[in-house]
């Protein structure tokens, strides 16, 4: 649990730099006024596990890259970080999907 | 119980410039180690290496007779106090000892630390570097662990906070084992029980503190 709270202290920071970049890639889905929701939802997640996560790793390491050490003395890798930090994106990507597929069956359905 | 922690045969290059040859130093539980140098001779580099957070092949890092590639992935053995402000400078500080200390009595033996209580609701950035130093020093020494690798612990730290810091220390010695480099080598010197002296990467003791000079 401990370790738990300290993982998504990390993962917030990264979310800082990742979520505005996601949320303006998600306004690609703009592009196609048929499904623009469902447009969106993938613009975002693809920013959200791609572009927008690396661009948060380097915005991380470039401004706060001695805040590592907070979570090293707690014996938190850097390796381990990324890797859960990015599991939670996916988790996140995960239930957008579940959700993008319930508003299509919605639309098929009516 | 004490714990013995050896480091031998750290072999580290920078490039072209051999920066450690072949280092040992060892510290036990009680102890306060000092380990001085010329800027720039490895002293930093040496910590990192220990603590496993800066790779080399060529190193034994051995605690209590059980040998570790990065011991500071082990829970319980390191915790390293950087020269740099590691703190996360948008958190509270009453939120980051609630954060780092699970332990309620480690929690709240910081908090009731009369120079970080008023600060308790304020920003990491809004402390000066002095009371950041005080209050990182804190929390690692409240955290579990057999040594504490102290990098600068009294730099930017203003003469009051210092006494403050050395008699933290020697509170904590019956549970730890501590090496600490500093360019305030007086405010080291006063509460070491040895002596090292790293110079052309190698490590030395000293025993009459007029070889310093």
């Amino acid at each position: 649990m401990h370790q738990l709270k300290l993982l998504l202290h990390y993962h917030k920071s990264l979310l800082r730099f990742n979520l505005p970049f996601s949320l303006l890639a998600s306004l690609t889905g703009c592009m196609f006024p048929q499904q623009v929701f469902t447009g969106m939802i993938n613009g975002f997640s693809l920013s959200l596990l791609t572009g927008g996560f690396i661009l948060a790793l380097y915005l991380f390491e470039q401004r706060h890259s001695n805040q590592y050490y907070f979570y090293y003395n707690q014996s938190l890798s850097k390796i381990y970080l990324i890797a859960a930090s990015y599991g939670m994106n996916a988790l996140l990507v995960l239930l957008l999907f579940t959700l993008k597929l319930y508003l299509y069956a919605a639309q098929t359905g009516s | 119980m004490p714990h013995k922690l050896e480091v031998d045969s750290v072999r580290y290059r920078i490039g072209e410039r051999q920066l450690l040859t072949d280092v040992y130093l060892s510290c036990a539980t009680g102890e306060i180690v000092s380990l001085l140098g010329r800027n720039g001779c490895g002293k930093s580099t040496l910590l990192q290496i220990i603590f496993g957070t800066r790779h080399t092949d060529d190193k034994h890092i051995c605690i209590d007779g059980n040998v570790y590639q990065a011991p500071y992935k082990v829970p319980g053995q390191l915790a390293y106090l950087p020269q740099h402000n590691f703190l996360p400078q948008d958190s509270k500080l009453d939120k980051i000892v609630n954060l780092y200390l699970p332990d309620p009595a480690r929690r709240a033996a910081v908090k009731r630390d009369e120079r970080v209580q008023p600060h308790l609701i304020k920003h990491a950035h809004e402390l000066s570097k002095g009371e950041q130093r005080y209050f990182s020093l804190l929390l690692l020494l409240q955290l579990d662990v057999k040594f504490l690798l102290l990098d600068e612990p009294f730099s930017g730290i203003e003469p009051l906070y210092v006494s403050q810091i050395q008699e933290l220390l020697l509170a904590h010695l019956p549970s730890k084992g501590f090496i600490i480099t500093d360019h305030q080598y007086q405010s080291v010197l006063e509460i070491s029980h040895r002596i090292i002296l790293l110079a052309d990467g190698i490590c030395r003791p000293i025993t009459h503190r007029e070889e310093l000079e």
